[in-house]
């Protein structure tokens, strides 16, 4: 609705603000914006369909006060112990000559995929009151146990060993990209490199790091295996905890959509803020990327070299090291109560695990879903951020809150939405690769949309601008300027769904079929069964095949895993 | 109480035993009941794969019922395994879309199944003998049959406690002396605690419930958890679902049964769906898990056959001797309300 009136010209800013939502002229708007509707819009109408009234009024009684505020609480308290290891860590990585740096970002990315459920367990097992293994051995020296995993502060811990990952990766992308012109600025005007540090690196990456701390809040109030085995034990219920009940014990579909509204309304609302710090969506504010770039400084430790190593291995041995060593053992171990019994290993597990079919087929569609979706998702997220960008109408806002929407969504409900979208009429999808592939683009576009649109802040408009002058159309301009300069931004992606997909658990439990099952699910079958070994020889197949599928991953997109820079 | 417990307990062993004695009696007929001469195999076979929803674990017992039912009739079985309750909901989920691709479901929650019932979602089907199956796990109306089933027994540590000090009522678990040496099932997550809850509310009212929980029990939400704690020594004293008590047992741990019976019994059902695209196919899977081969299976895997003549799993008696307090458990409010009334005295004990 084009205003042409003269006499009663209003304001350039209205006629803006009144500009048709998807004008025809922007095809590629158009084209995206059906996209995102399709994957997201229509899954989540599908759950209204089941949503009852009565189900939110139940939400707002005292039964469950205590499980939000504390669930606010674990993902508050959680974020800033993550932010103190991410972000020096990836700096670490990034930017300075630490010895083994590109292994420890190797490690890191791998830690991230041990399920939380086996984390836990795990630190049960050193850190159990009466029975952890660490507890016995301090027991005769203190009296009491060193330290109680059952408590609120376990959560917290594995909260923190689960998110960190999350914002090295967003950190360590940031650095990659920014402009060694600006740091080289502020040398010149004789900062220190602890101030340019501060005043000029941290502030450029500002947008990345903000990404990996809203991902980390979402994944920490999302959390249920800490929930579930360190905090219900001594009575602490969640969010989380509470809504599992409603589905695998007390099924009630309506209650568990409506305790996934305050989760989801939590993350919109800090993404909103969020965006808001950094100055609105779509700001320029964060260009850092205008020209020919330069080789990033590398800071030379000196003898500080080693020291930091020791300091940098810390939390890597904290999420990876002792979780994967507990892992190791119960996965040789005949019998897990027995603990180091030297009678009590065996490879018998793994003997198993390699003649079991359905575990040879799940490896199988893990691999092909973890890889697939994780390049869909860098193309679908780059193209997202791109078209997202510059002047924001209603239509662009609109987008991106609806693919910021699952952020929040606990992926229990996400796959019951999947299941009501996808399986039956007409789509008939039930049974197939394609629903779950369809759930992890669900559950993964604000993860794709956040971690591209940090890449695309950062990059001038001006270079798409002068794309065009040259002669580029707007697909080549894409093609040859904007996803070239992005690229780290679409590995990262492309890492960071791969990591997702190949240990999600909780969509992909509801919604596969005898075919489609994953690693993930046999995982946790194992674990329902009873079988702490063979869970933990699962869990370790798991670990192997993301630690090659990144290897391949590197390979093929010739780039070293350094190189991805994840 | 204690005269409802006996008089259940003993209606209990007579029926088993009669069923015991029947099966006995027909059992050369009921072997040969799954033979290729059954019309049924060729009509289903023509049909395909049978889908059966189900939450039978561990792995090794699923997968050999399924093995041994293929080898049987050459038909594949296409299987979705979750905890009772995501079956149910992605079952009742996918059938909000029209969907009906299954044959048979299997679930350990027969308020669950009533629910199917009302809905409309189960058909009858009476198997041609069911004779050594104990009344209490037929439905009437041939709606749900009880393939197998677990109790709830308290089980000690045997290496850290005396098997003359450990528990021998349940009352026992709220004394002081027990206090932080307890773990129970969390009612708000399983459906061991979940009756746990309601038997000992009707058993000793809310206020023991208080005083249990005073006592610093760990509230363990996922089954094998428990006995994992009671073998390695977190806490020595815990209330034990059989079937993976059993399994642990066979296994050596230093863990041993301290009640004598077991508070009730709770089966995993199968029933056929109204829509099922297999009928002939999902009539024959129900036939053979009922059977005494898959009554065999689930022995071999700390289960409880619901048929007279399978002895009972390792550590137990058979089920006709297992002394049961409460063959139903009395609900004293609905379960949401009885969920919430939990969850504020377990919060209050805490503080």
């Amino acid at each position: 609705m084009a205003v042409t009136d003269n006499a009663a010209r209003p304001p350039l800013v209205a006629a803006r603000r009144w500009r048709p939502v998807l004008a025809p002229s922007n095809p590629a708007l158009l084209v995206i914006g059906a996209l995102v509707v399709g994957f997201v819009g229509y899954p989540v109408a599908a759950g209204l369909g089941i949503f009852e009234p009565a189900a939110f009024a139940r939400l707002l009684t005292a039964q469950n006060v205590e499980p939000l505020l504390n669930s606010l609480l674990a993902a508050a308290l959680s974020i800033v112990p993550a932010a103190v290891l991410g972000v020096p860590l990836a700096c670490l990585c990034a930017r300075t000559n630490l010895p083994g740096r590109n292994a420890i970002g190797l490690l890191v990315s791998v830690s991230f995929v041990i399920p939380n459920l086996l984390t836990s367990i795990a630190y049960v097992f050193l850190f159990g009151r009466n029975s952890g293994l660490v507890n016995v051995l301090f027991y005769d020296v203190l009296g009491a146990p060193l330290y109680d995993i059952y408590s609120f502060s376990g959560v917290v811990f594995i909260a923190v060993l689960h998110s960190y990952p999350l914002i090295f990766f967003t950190t360590l992308s940031g650095l990659s990209k920014i402009n060694p012109e600006l740091e080289e600025a502020g040398r010149i005007c004789g900062l220190s490199p602890v101030a340019v540090f501060f005043r000029i690196t941290l502030g450029a990456i500002l947008p990345s790091v903000m990404a990996g701390v809203a991902f980390s809040v979402a994944e920490s109030l999302t959390m249920l295996a800490g929930p579930l085995v360190l905090g219900s034990p001594v009575g602490l219920r969640f969010m989380t905890t509470e809504m599992y009940a409603t589905i695998v014990m007390n099924p009630n579909l309506p209650a568990a959509v409506a305790l996934s509204l305050p989760l989801v309304a939590i993350t919109v609302l800090l993404l909103w803020l969020q965006a808001r710090l950094l100055g609105g969506a779509g700001s320029a504010k964060f260009a850092v990327l205008s020209g020919k770039g330069a080789r990033n400084e590398i800071v030379d430790l000196g003898r500080w070299r080693f020291p930091m190593m020791l300091l940098a291995l810390i939390p890597v041995m904290l999420s990876l090291g002792l979780p994967v060593l507990t892992l190791l053992a119960a996965a040789l171990m005949d019998q897990w109560w027995r603990g180091l019994d030297p009678d009590n290993f065996t490879l018998a597990n793994f003997a198993y695990l390699f003649s079991d079919q359905e575990t040879r087929l799940a490896v199988w569609n893990s691999a092909l879903l973890s890889v697939g979706i994780g390049a869909v998702m860098a193309l679908l997220g780059g193209v997202l951020a791109i078209v997202l960008s510059g002047p924001q109408t209603l239509g662009k806002r609109f987008l991106r809150q609806l693919s910021e929407f699952p952020l929040g969504l606990p992926h229990v409900v996400a796959g019951v939405l999947v299941i009501l979208a996808w399986y039956g009429s007409p789509f008939h999808l039930g049974g197939t690769l394609w629903i779950l592939a369809f759930g992890y683009v669900l559950v993964m576009l604000p993860y794709a949309l956040k971690t591209c649109e940090a890449a695309r802040g950062q990059i001038d408009t001006s270079l798409a601008e002068a794309a065009h002058i040259v002669g580029c159309s707007q697909l080549q301009a894409w093609r040859y300027v904007l996803m070239p300069l992005m690229k780290n931004g679409l590995l990262t992606t492309f890492v960071l769904v791969f990591l997702f997909v190949v240990k999600e658990f909780s969509l992909t439990a509801m919604v596969y079929s005898a075919e489609t099952q994953t690693l993930a699910v046999r995982v946790f079958t194992y674990f329902e069964g009873g079988s702490y070994e063979k869970t933990a020889a699962a869990a370790i197949l798991l670990l192997v095949l993301t630690f090659g599928g990144l290897a391949v991953a590197g390979r093929l997109l010739k780039v070293s895993l350094t190189g991805i820079k994840v | 109480m204690q005269g409802k417990r006996t008089r259940l307990g003993h209606r209990l062993s007579v029926l088993a035993s009669v069923a015991a004695l029947a099966a006995v009696l027909i059992l050369p007929q009921a072997a040969g009941a799954q033979t290729a001469a059954d019309p049924r195999i060729e009509a289903a076979r023509a049909k395909g794969k049978v889908t059966w929803y189900t939450s039978v674990s561990p792995d090794e017992l699923r997968k050999g019922l399924i093995d041994e039912f293929t080898k049987r009739t050459g038909i594949e079985v296409n299987s979705y395994y979750g905890g009772t309750g995501q079956v149910f909901s992605r079952l009742t989920t996918e059938r909000k879309t029209k969907s009906f691709a299954v044959d048979v479901v299997t679930l350990g929650d027969t308020d669950l199944v009533g629910d199917l019932i009302k809905d409309n979602v189960l058909r009858s089907y009476k198997p041609a003998d069911l004779s050594a199956v104990d009344p209490a796990y037929k439905d009437p109306d041939g709606k749900w049959y009880g393939i197998t089933f677990w109790g709830l027994a308290i089980e000690y540590n045997s290496r850290l406690v005396q098997k003359d000090a450990a528990p021998k009522s349940w009352s026992e678990l709220a004394d002081p002396k027990w206090k932080s040496k307890v773990a129970i099932s969390d009612p708000s997550r399983s459906a061991a605690g979940l009756l746990f809850l309601k038997a000992m509310v009707h058993e000793n009212g809310w206020e023991w419930i208080e005083k249990l929980m005073r006592n610093d029990p760990l509230v363990i939400a996922i089954a094998p958890g428990i006995d994992q704690a009671v073998a390695n020594g977190e806490r020595p004293v815990a209330t034990a679902v059989t079937s993976y008590t059993s399994e642990i047992m066979q296994k050596h741990a230093p863990v041993a049964i301290a009640s004598d019976g077991v508070l009730f019994v709770s089966p995993l059902t199968a029933s056929i769906i109204t829509e099922a695209p297999n009928p002939e196919g999902a009539e024959l899977l129900v036939d053979f898990l009922l059977s005494k081969d898959a009554g065999e299976l689930y022995r071999k895997y700390g289960w409880f056959s619901t048929r007279g003549d399978v002895a009972g799993p390792s550590g137990f008696p058979p089920a006709s001797e297992l002394k049961v307090a409460y063959k139903e458990v009395p609900s004293p409010l609905p379960r949401q309300e009885l969920l919430d009334k939990f969850n504020a005295i377990a919060q209050a004990a805490r503080k």
